[in-house]
């Protein structure tokens, strides 16, 4: 039996692949990626500032809540996004392929929404799971290609919008309430938050005990603390245990510094409660000893609004510096932190030395530092 | 008016992604990236979606009432299924870090599937007993 294309999407018998169900899907999508862009944009303009841009140090929690939203929101939209796709698949079969340049045009738009909106939510997902099988650099790669899906998205809202108005807001038609549809919208949202469920507790530590495909779990590390690089990877280890350790503090300062352990834990200590907030999503409370920066750079006599590097003794890599503007160093939980958890902090977690401030992505959170350059 | 000032913000936001992927070229390998944009939505156009289909024709051979439980279930177990393979499969542990993966998603991927399976069996029970 010969099939002609025109037939086949006749072939499609299931009232779900219907108007109404794909303009409700739609909605929900249309509203889970502008989050995912938005909270997306904040996590990379915390680390890429523009110079321009100061981001604030409270409350503590905000980046914690913004970047858990982005990930476990995206994992939660990919049975949305799967079900939508399924709802309109007839349509890819549409014959003929295009009836005009304008369809034609429309169609390789929808396709930039498609395509980019599988490969964010596909590559999101290796990331967490530390899974690189392309050859391109996920955080660049995975930036650049949210403006495309977002402005394919801008486009394909503004071409659906009457099946919008007509299916989802209010005046929308009414039609016979359908058992069917709301059945599937019921097994869509099941299983939306099933996988919300079970991954969640890598960032709300209550739900840890059933995070069963969470890719981290607060409390498993060293130090009951998860860690993004270990001092081994970092090829630190040679360095952090010098007895001729010194913090060094220079740049635009009154006064240099050089301060051994014995000078640091001389200095009024601090104990706060903090998360480390990683980009992949999870984070984790600790307790942490040491002392303010505020202080450290008191000493050394700074410009009240001075921009600070602080830098690791890692040798290599894009996060061995990171930069830390007034409203964070102002602020009295950032820590040159020497203890975790009640004890000196492992090797993984940074010793001797490591940062700790609030709201601000883990990979800034820099370790076994040994410098701060005042800019 | 507005639906071309629209377009307009639409098509900025796609030049800006475009620009910046092909003006980061070290980063971004757009050949290995445009192998990846495209082969994402020819799988699953071209292999998820029809196997989908398949299994979503095979079933309709069950009797209807049992069918919708049955046909959940397993769409439902599908999706779990996929979006735990990367950390089942555990590609991406790290000898030197232990908190990395550290579950064993193997078991709690089965633990998942025997909740929705047992969940479909007793749906399908009471969907027995009612219709006695």
């Amino acid at each position: 039996m010969v099939l002609h294309p025109a037939d086949l999407g006749r072939r499609f018998t299931s009232k779900l692949h219907d108007e109404r169900v794909a303009a409700w899907l739609g909605t929900w999508l249309g509203i889970s990626f502008t989050v995912a862009f938005v909270t997306g944009l904040m996590s990379h303009f915390m680390q890429h500032p523009y110079a321009w841009m100061l981001w604030p140090s409270r409350p503590v929690n905000l980046y914690r809540f913004t970047q858990g939203l982005h990930v476990i929101g995206g994992l939660a939209t990919i049975p949305l996004l799967l079900a939508k796709l399924w709802t309109v698949y007839p349509k890819l079969l549409e014959w003929p392929p295009a009836r005009s340049i304008g369809h034609a045009v429309e169609r390789g738009l929808v396709f930039l929404l498609v395509a980019g909106a599988l490969f964010q939510l596909v590559t999101g997902l290796f990331n967490i799971a530390y899974w690189y099988p392309f050859p391109f650099f996920f955080t660049v790669a995975h930036y650049w290609t949210a403006y495309i899906v977002f402005g394919a998205l801008v486009i394909h809202v503004v071409n659906e919008w009457a099946k919008v108005k007509r299916n989802v807001l209010p005046g929308s038609v009414r039609v016979p309430a359908s058992p069917e549809r709301r059945r599937f919208f019921g097994l869509v949202a099941l299983a939306s938050g099933t996988i919300a469920l079970f991954t969640i507790g890598e960032a709300f530590s209550p739900l840890a005990p059933v995070a069963l495909l969470a890719p981290r779990r607060p409390g498993i590390g060293p130090q009951h603390l998860p860690v993004n690089k270990a001092a081994a990877e970092a090829g630190v280890l040679d360095m952090i245990h010098d007895p001729g350790w010194r913090l060094t503090v220079t740049g635009r300062v009154r006064r240099s510094l050089s301060l051994s352990l014995a000078d640091l834990h001389a200095l009024t200590p601090r104990t706060v409660r903090l998360p480390i907030t990683c980009v992949e999503g999870w984070s984790a409370s600790a307790t942490w000893t040491g002392v303010r920066l505020r202080d450290v750079l008191a000493l050394a006599g700074v410009a009240p609004d001075a921009r600070v590097r602080v830098e690791s003794m890692e040798p290599y890599g894009i996060y061995r510096t990171s930069e830390v503007d007034w409203p964070h160093w102002h602020d009295s939980l950032t820590l040159l932190a020497l203890g975790v958890n009640g004890a000196p902090l492992a090797a993984d977690h940074g010793y001797p030395c490591r940062l700790i401030a609030p709201d601000r992505p883990g990979v800034l959170q820099t370790k076994w530092v040994h410098r701060v350059v005042v800019l | 008016m507005k639906k071309a000032l629209l377009y307009g913000v639409g098509g900025v936001f796609i030049a800006i992604g475009l620009f910046g992927l092909l003006t980061n070229t070290a980063d971004t390998h757009p050949v290995g990236w445009a192998v990846w944009f495209g082969g994402a939505a020819v799988l699953h156009d071209g292999l998820l979606v029809p196997v989908v289909l398949v299994i979503g024709a095979l079933t309709t051979r069950i009797p209807l009432p049992y069918r919708r439980i049955i046909q959940a279930a397993l769409a439902f177990a599908g999706v779990v299924t996929l979006v735990a393979l990367p950390f089942v499969l555990g590609y991406g542990r790290h000898p030197a870090n232990a908190s990395i993966l550290p579950l064993p998603y193997t078991r709690n991927l089965l633990i998942i599937l025997t909740l929705i399976t047992a969940t479909a069996l007793i749906a399908l029970l009471l969907k027995y007993r009612s219709s006695r």
